[in-house]
């Protein structure tokens, strides 16, 4: 057989390691075969590749403080600033939910760098709640991670013609895409990119080409890896209504994120949706955004809107059941979690949930089995923790003050950063008398998180000395 | 006539036009509040909310840019448009969100926004660096067009009376344009670079000039202007007496600010602030929510001094109607009051001196011609010149006249004139004379015309062995009688009159002044006429007067360019693709860089916190010479940005020269075909377009 048609045949099967490592025999027969070393690129490509426009990448994240416009945004058209006034804001936490680093305020962990593997990772809501800063600047590392990995670099950007290459329509492409998620090397990438531009919009002058926008996403997609956010908002705001590709409306509504305009990524999306009508991804989009801006109502009922075109959708289920849950439905809750169960997604923090949901339906029979699982599929540390912790809930639920107590215990030894456990073992500690214990318990859980408004509180209310049975709980 | 009603510190300074009022409706039940945006020294925008919000009643706007230019937005009240060096943005503070954002080139200089010629849509026009740029809010572009220097100021007013706005331009070299669907429709030349615009009443607009003119034009004729050695600093209309018509209100920069009539120039109120603050802007708004707009004064320190009309309750018709009869009548007896003085003083002077006396009667004669260098106004007359006065507006590089005295007197003068524009004025020459022999001495008062294109020297036609080809050269078909073209040079030219005779052709050979360029101009009988310089600029002005004169729609010209100035046309669009490749590159490189040392101070924290000395000592080494690449990076992309712009203006100017060689739907066309060429880079194309135009429009 000849082995290019094998090669093809394997990338085919998306056996992406096997298909390099045949081209890269041709290649070595015949170094001047064009179509195996595009074929070797695409295979490389093809392994680490990921779709940057749904992750808000950390390397943006550590920039937008200063892309963003102004810190003091009016109420409810800033993510950040809603945070801050749903923390501030006391009398509403009642019907919402304070978001604190155990109990997100979304179904789904998103902005997860483990995420990038692929598939959308779908944690659950009571589940690992990864603190964005932590994620740290793995993202950029990414690159030369993936090039440690593949032992080889084929290509050496230093030493191509990027001018050159940039007017071959056929392989500028395959060759962005290398440089781009493989090496990592987006200024090159960039370079590549503004001339593939340039030398295409001179082959057809005047005449729009829908390959265009091809290269302005490429573009805009180098420019948010490179931090210069503002540029794309402020040089493609004219393209965005013309384009031909969700990629397009996806970007620059992302970009407008990253700056902190909430409001204009979501006419961004609306504008994207008259042109795709039915489109879950921009759906999901602003449904995460009115989910950021506190808006649970729209964001379920968005979320809805996309089970009905894609009943699949499991970020729409989470995101709807956890709603359910924290409204006082936890019937509905419990069937959108089996239904996520059904459709596959084993893992713990959806056992966890079915079992905080059986907890609140009162059947008792289910709670404890569904927590073993739940622990059982547990793997890191945090979430093992995470489930710890819940499962103290249960035990409180349940009357049986010495397993909650053993529970948090149990967080605290795997997590030793887990505040909220230690706030709940305080109060279990004053219930008992041992007001020195809790008094030092709560001190501990302050100085882990500052803004825990419940530890605050009793640490107050142990101030007033009439400690009472009116101690927070979280 | 003005009441101060409010004075309130921003605490903030504020600089000059850059600083506007946004309004806020932040629930039903609360009313509208209002705030100054305002630009900062730092490339940031701040909002002064009335009511605090999230505890800081002062909000930045990170911008990143330097901001131009500032204003509020006609129909969103909340937003603000912002030109800066490079972008127009348009904001809404309310929503946090960015309406509209377009890369702009060249630089924003001014901006206007609302709506104007037929469409009802509001448009966004910008000016800056030699162009002339029109957006609707999508950020498409409407129009293009092409100005003849740095645009200062812009406004819309309606200057036809057709019952929509239109838009008027002025420039640093002191051009008045106004705009009507796109074409421009008349040019006003000033003396100097007009500084501030604002429309008035009854097609009236009032204008300012850097050299502390100011003045209102009644759709293309002037009613007034005042010129003092203060500089004019802001300018706005506001009704002061409350009578229908808005006055006037200039801001001073030594913190006065005084309303002067609309229609005689007369000052009517005159406002003084603290002698610490300097005036930086005038707004007109109802910002404190009186029912009626009050006069808004903003110091540079950030005070803000709002004041209304005193006398605002007993505003009626007829009080209007009765002040109108009354004002007439006052003028006419002031009117003949000065007559009366002014035989009276007639009067005595005769009664004194006695008929006896011996009055110098001889008349003087003016002159124009021309030295080496200088147009020369040569004075002649029987008696003893002892000094020269001359008025003219904008002739004199600092004032507007030039007083000479002879001791001893003479009986003939020349008088050097420097003129550095096109621009025909009326010289007022008094000459102080007398008789040898007189104690007394006359004063006569000449009007005498400065033509057009005074400072076109007429020389000899060169010989042909001298006679080089120019670097331009124009042909074109004009149907007019040789004897009208003869007429049009000799009214406009300091030419002697004796090569204008002949029937068949005028050939004419000029030195322009002061730098002495060579043009040459043949008119031939059958109606061709051929003009050669190496200057566009003096080319297009010539087309263009001659098309005013003879009143020609519409005309069509060819440009033979010589192949060393082609190639350096050619040159210079080649180094803007160069230098905006370059740009992007430094963009890209600076991020990059901002990157890295971003990752540096991320492990230098690690190695803080693990108490590693060496290595946080490295990472700190790394910051600072990463730093200082930042710093040289920022140094080229500065001396990069600016050789780009000078470049960008070179080009706009080339293009204005060029459509400015041919006349009507012409003009218009080429300068739209060459804004598409620009746009494609296709260099090659204007070239073109200079050359030939466009054939078939």
């Amino acid at each position: 057989m000849d082995p290019f048609y094998a090669a093809v045949s394997l990338y085919r099967k998306r056996n992406f390691v096997q298909c390099a490592r045949v081209c890269t025999d041709i290649l070595q027969e015949n170094g001047q075969h064009q179509a195996a070393w595009i074929l070797k690129v695409r295979a490389v490509t093809q392994r680490v590749a990921f779709d940057d426009t749904e992750v808000l990448e950390n390397l943006a994240e550590a920039t937008s403080a200063e892309n963003r416009w102004t810190k003091t945004a009016p109420s409810g058209t800033s993510t950040v600033a809603s945070i801050k006034t749903a923390k501030q804001d006391k009398t509403t936490a009642s019907n919402t939910r304070p978001p604190t680093q155990s109990r997100p305020f979304s179904g789904v962990v998103r902005l997860n760098h483990s995420g990038l593997g692929g598939t959308h990772d779908i944690s659950n809501s009571q589940g690992t709640a990864k603190s964005r800063a932590q994620t740290g600047r793995l993202l950029s590392r990414l690159g030369t991670a993936s090039l440690s990995t593949e032992a080889e670099s084929f290509i050496n950007v230093a030493r191509i013609n990027l001018a050159q290459y940039a007017a071959l329509s056929q392989l500028a492409k395959p060759l962005f895409e290398y440089l781009y998620f493989v090496q990592g090397d987006v200024k090159s990438a960039l370079e590549l990119a503004n001339q593939a531009q340039q030398s295409l919009s001179l082959l057809q002058s005047c005449s729009k080409d829908e390959k265009n926008h091809y290269w302005k996403c490429a573009i805009a997609r180098c420019l948010v890896r490179l931090g210069l956010v503002r540029q794309i908002v402020q040089t493609t705001s004219e393209w965005h209504i013309e384009m031909n590709t969700t990629d397009g409306v996806l970007l620059i509504a992302k970009s407008y994120l990253i700056i902190d305009q909430p409001m204009a990524a979501l006419e961004v999306y609306k504008k994207g949706l008259e042109k795709f009508p039915k489109d879950t991804v921009i759906l999901s989009g602003i449904a995460r955004i009115y989910e950021d801006l506190q808006k649970s109502e729209d964001s379920v009922s968005t979320y809805k809107e996309i089970l009905k075109y894609d009943c699949s959708n499991t970020e729409a289920v989470a995101c709807i059941a956890a709603y359910f849950f924290y409204t006082g439905q936890p019937e509905w809750a419990l069937v959108l979690y089996r239904r996520l169960l059904q459709m596959g997604i084993h893992n713990a923090e959806v056992f966890c949930n079915i079992a905080l949901c059986c907890l609140k339906t009162q059947q008792f029979d289910m709670v404890i089995p569904c927590m073993e699982n739940a622990l059982n599929l547990a793997v890191k540390d945090d979430l093992l923790a995470m489930i710890w912790y819940n499962a103290g809930h249960i035990g409180l639920a349940m009357g049986d003050l010495q397993l909650a107590e053993l529970c948090w215990k149990l967080t605290r030894r795997i997590n030793a950063h887990h505040c909220e456990a230690c706030n709940n073992l305080a109060v279990l500690a004053l219930l008992e008398g041992r007001i020195q214990e809790g008094n030092a318990l709560l001190l501990a859980s302050l100085s882990l998180c500052e803004d825990l408004a419940e530890a605050k509180f009793n640490l107050e209310q142990l101030m007033n000395q009439d400690n009472g049975p009116t101690e927070c709980l979280i | 006539m003005l009441t101060l009603v409010n004075v309130t510190e921003l605490n903030l300074s504020v600089f000059p036009g850059q600083i506007t009022i946004c309004k806020f409706k932040e629930n039903v039940d609360t009313g509208i509040t209002s705030s100054y945006v305002g630009a900062t020294s730092a490339n940031k925008v701040f909002v002064r909310h009335t009511n605090p919000v999230q505890q800081d009643q002062i909000q930045y706007l990170n911008i990143d840019q330097r901001i131009t230019t500032l204003c509020n937005h006609p129909v969103h009240h909340s937003a603000v448009v912002m030109g800066t060096a490079s972008h127009l943005l348009v904001y809404d503070i309310a929503e946090n969100r960015t309406i509209m954002s377009k890369e702009i080139e060249n630089g924003v200089g001014a901006v206007v926004i609302g709506s104007f010629d037929e469409a009802g849509e509001i448009n966004v026009i910008i000016g800056g660096n030699c162009f002339l740029q029109c957006l609707n809010m999508e950020g498409n572009e409407r129009y293009w067009n092409v100005m003849s220097d740095q645009v200062s100021a812009l406004a819309l007013f309606d200057f036809d009376g057709d019952g929509h706005n239109h838009l008027i331009a002025g420039t640093d070299d002191g051009n008045l344009r106004l705009f009507k669907n796109g074409r421009m429709t008349s040019e006003i030349k000033e003396t100097d670079a007009v500084t501030y615009l604002t429309a008035l009443t009854d097609h009236c607009f009032g204008y300012a000039l850097a050299n502390g003119t100011v003045g209102v034009y009644h759709k293309r004729n002037r009613l007034w202007r005042v010129k003092s050695k203060n500089h004019i600093v802001a300018l706005a209309s506001y009704d002061v007496d409350n009578d229908g018509h808005p006055e006037l209100i200039c801001g001073w920069s030594h913190g006065r600010f005084d309303a002067r009539h609309w229609q005689t120039g007369e000052v009517v109120f005159k406002g003084k602030l603290d002698s610490q603050h300097s005036i930086v802007a005038l707004l007109v708004d109802d910002w404190l929510q009186m029912g009626h707009a009050q006069l808004i004064v903003c110091s540079q320190l950030g005070q803000v001094w709002s004041y209304l009309p005193s006398d605002l309750e007993s505003t009626s018709l007829d009080r209007i109607k009765d002040e109108y009869a009354t004002q007439a009548e006052e003028e006419a007896i002031r009117m003949l009051l000065i007559r009366k003085q002014n035989l009276l003083a007639e009067l005595e002077h005769i009664r004194q001196s006695g008929p006896s006396t011996e009055i110098a009667d001889e008349e003087m004669h003016l002159t124009l011609t021309h030295n080496q260098n200088n147009v020369l106004l040569q004075l002649e007359g029987g008696a003893m010149i002892n000094a020269v006065i001359v008025f003219a507006e904008g002739l004199f590089a600092n004032g507007e006249s030039h007083a000479l005295h002879y001791d001893p007197p003479r009986t003939s003068a020349g008088i050097p004139l420097p003129v550095q524009r096109n621009l025909a004025v009326d010289l007022h020459v008094n000459v102080i004379f007398g008789s040898p022999n007189s104690e007394l001495l006359k004063v006569v008062e000449i009007v005498h015309p400065l033509p057009t294109f005074s400072r076109f020297k007429s020389v000899s036609w060169p010989s042909a062995e001298n006679l080089s080809a120019l670097q331009f050269r124009l042909m074109a078909r004009l149907q007019e009688r040789i004897q009208r073209i003869g007429f049009w040079i000799a009214q406009n030219f300091i030419v002697p009159p004796e090569l204008l005779t002949s029937d068949t052709s005028i050939e004419l050979a000029f030195e322009v002044l002061p730098w002495r360029t060579p043009l040459r101009m043949i008119f031939r009988n059958e109606g061709s006429f051929m003009i050669e310089s190496d200057r566009l600029d003096h080319v297009s002005e010539l087309i263009q007067h001659l098309a005013t004169f003879f009143n020609v729609q519409h005309l069509a010209t060819e440009i033979e360019i010589r192949d060393d100035h082609r190639k350096q046309l050619l040159e210079l669009m080649e180094g803007v693709r160069g230098y905006q490749a370059i740009r992007q590159r430094l963009t890209v490189d600076m991020a990059d860089q901002v990157n890295e040392i971003r990752n540096w101070y991320n492990e230098s924290e690690n190695a803080r916190l693990m108490n590693d000395t060496v290595e946080m000592k490295r990472c700190y080494a790394a910051i600072l010479s990463g730093n200082q690449q930042l710093v040289d990076l920022q140094n080229i992309r500065d001396s990069n940005y600016s050789e780009l712009m000078k470049r960008l203006k070179q080009i706009n100017l080339h293009v204005q020269h060029s459509s400015n060689c041919r006349v009507g739907k012409y003009q218009t066309d080429v300068i739209q075909a060459s804004r598409q060429a620009i746009k494609a880079e296709d260099f090659e194309q204007l070239l073109k377009l200079t050359l030939h135009g466009i054939e078939n429009p």
